[in-house]
């Protein structure tokens, strides 16, 4: 089956399903908005004028930053419902059983994930522009659209592959609830946890201990409060946030290893 | 093309348990072909593998002599075990996926969900079902495409009785139009009614196959009883055409060969001076059979 049916297929499939509605409206309509948040605070601490947060080149790091957030809540929670899903409804079996191969259901899935997070990174790019032009005192071009630091391509990265991190657990534990609370709890705790005390105490007192794959994701937008804490990049003996080269080498590597390991255990396994 | 599925010595075990065992079976064209065994003999194993749904640790099959490569499977009408649908979309949109997976162009929805009497419920959510209704929608998305082969798995499972008699009707309607249908069931009287070959499976080895008819045994049966029991239990052991005594409910049952007309003996009961209070003739039934098969 070609790319085109695949997608309507997918489409098909989920264009009534009231979670995925609900998942995808929450992303479009805190993407815009999240920021309006800081306007409640009189002063942020370190931070020149809390009003550089929705200008240019700032608002690009810190929507990013908020996007992060509701990509891993919403858009990962999405990756880990599209597989789960069809594995309780049992529609994965029919599909397959009806004639789907086992190639197309999964890149199926592939492709739809890419859809999805290419809405998302045009909403996160259109919405971020627009805050920034609304904000801005005057329209220069060149101001705008200066130290991106390909923040589109990253983010796009990073929502993708929180995407396909769910889209591992789902095929991995294959139980909803269940893999819904690994996902979050890898990435909230059990990565962190194993980074900051069992590598750092058994592996490795060095840098190794940020490359983990869900910590290159994290640091491809980080918090850009950050910058402006003197001293916080140090607070170990070694700089504690990656660099955008770093994390998209890592981040790269382990989108590769999430949709192929998904691919081989969904090929490996009776359904 | 004359053979539609040729299964040879398919193994599969779980764990420790042997669910199919060097299974080999072949299922000719147009014909219906009644799956049985007794729960867990892997039926549902064998209809799960041809389906590409579980794998094989050995052993091969072929659809249609390998005229449509390695995805024959849209070609394939099924249900296995229970219907799987997009509980939150309506029936017809579940046809439509179907339709979609198969690349059936211009399929008339209305019509199929007519076929299988759910025309009221079409656009209602398939979690809104009844279990019938459930297994009707599965029975019209085994339609879609207009298959050569439709596979059915416990089809009337878990139905009330006018369910069961509904999708029988369909089932019929279905055996009728002339595709080779291959069902999955441990109903006897529906694999009877609805199929002409049968092939009987037991812990995942074939036991018997070929035509319902050349399974059934030509000996008869005679439903028995009198008031005088003791006469009529030495009376039986005098007569050495009777295969087999069984004790069932109120009355015995004699297996007769066939050679022996019901009316002879019928008369030398009469004549030895024996009161019958129930005498029915009638032919053995899959039911009997099977049991006699799977007892082995």
């Amino acid at each position: 089956m070609n790319a085109i049916k695949l997608i309507k297929l997918e489409i098909l499939k989920y264009k009534d399903n009231s979670l995925v509605q609900m998942l995808l409206l929450f992303f479009t309509l805190l993407m815009p908005t999240s920021i309006f948040v800081l306007k409640n605070f009189d002063k942020i601490p370190f931070i020149p004028g809390k009003e550089s947060f929705f200008t240019f080149p700032l608002v690009w790091e810190y929507q990013a930053y908020a996007g992060s957030w509701l990509s891993f809540l919403f858009l990962g929670f999405l990756g880990v419902y599209l597989i789960t899903s069809e594995i309780q409804y049992k529609t994965m079996r029919q599909n397959i059983i009806t004639g789907l191969s086992r190639f197309d259901f999964f890149m199926g899935k592939i492709l739809i994930t890419f859809i999805v997070t290419l809405y998302a990174t045009i909403i996160f790019y259109l919405s971020t522009l627009l805050i920034g032009i609304l904000h801005e005192g005057e329209i220069n071009i060149q101001h705008i659209f200066n130290q991106q630091n390909y923040v589109i391509l990253r983010f796009f990265l990073l929502t993708f592959a929180y995407m396909a991190f769910g889209m591992l657990v789902a095929f991995i534990i294959r139980k909803p609830a269940l893999s819904i609370f690994f996902y979050f709890s890898y990435i909230l705790f059990i990565e962190p946890l194993f980074r900051w005390w069992i590598h750092l105490k058994f592996i490795n007192k060095g840098r190794s201990m940020l490359y983990y794959p869900l910590n290159g994701i994290e640091d491809l937008a980080p918090l850009p409060f950050y910058k402006y804490v003197e001293n916080f990049n140090n607070l170990k003996d070694f700089p504690i946030l990656l660099s955008y080269t770093e994390a998209s080498v890592i981040s790269v590597i382990s989108v590769i290893v999430f949709v192929s390991l998904s691919y081989y255990l969904f090929i490996k396994r009776d359904i | 093309m004359n053979d539609v599925l040729t299964i040879k010595n398919l193994s599969k075990s779980y764990g420790r348990i042997k669910a199919l065992d060097n299974l080999n079976l072949t299922i000719e064209k147009g014909n219906i072909y009644g799956l049985l065994g007794p729960n867990g003999s892997g039926k549902t194993t064998t209809l799960a593998i041809i389906l590409s749904i579980l794998k094989a640790d050995s052993g091969t099959f072929e659809w249609f002599e390998g005229k449509y490569g390695n995805n024959p499977r849209k070609h394939i009408g099924a249900i296995l075990e229970t219907p799987n649908f997009y509980p939150y979309k309506s029936g017809t949109d579940n046809l439509r996926i179907i339709a979609a997976i198969k690349d059936v162009k211009d399929f008339n929805f209305d019509e199929v969900m007519k076929l299988v009497n759910l025309e009221h419920r079409k656009d209602s959510k398939f979690r809104t079902y009844s279990l019938g209704m459930k297994q009707r929608l599965a029975i019209a998305a085994t339609m879609i495409g207009n298959p050569e082969v439709v596979i059915f798995d416990e089809p009337t499972n878990g139905l009330d009785p006018q369910g069961i008699a509904e999708v029988r009707e369909i089932l019929k309607r279905v055996a009728e139009s002339g595709r080779t249908v291959l069902m999955a069931s441990h109903i006897l009287d529906e694999v009877e009614k609805i199929c002409s070959h049968v092939a009987i499976i037991k812990k995942g080895k074939l036991l018997s196959s070929g035509l319902v008819g050349e399974l059934l045994s030509n000996d008869y049966l005679i439903e028995i009883n009198s008031t005088d029991q003791e006469k009529l239990a030495q009376l039986a052991n005098e007569m050495e055409f009777i295969k087999k005594i069984q004790k069932q409910n109120d009355f015995w049952i004699w297996t007769i060969d066939n050679s022996i007309p019901s009316q002879i003996i019928s008369k030398m009961l009469y004549d030895k001076g024996l009161t019958l209070t129930h005498f029915l003739v009638r032919k053995q039934k899959l039911e009997e059979e099977f049991l006699e098969i799977t007892k082995k």
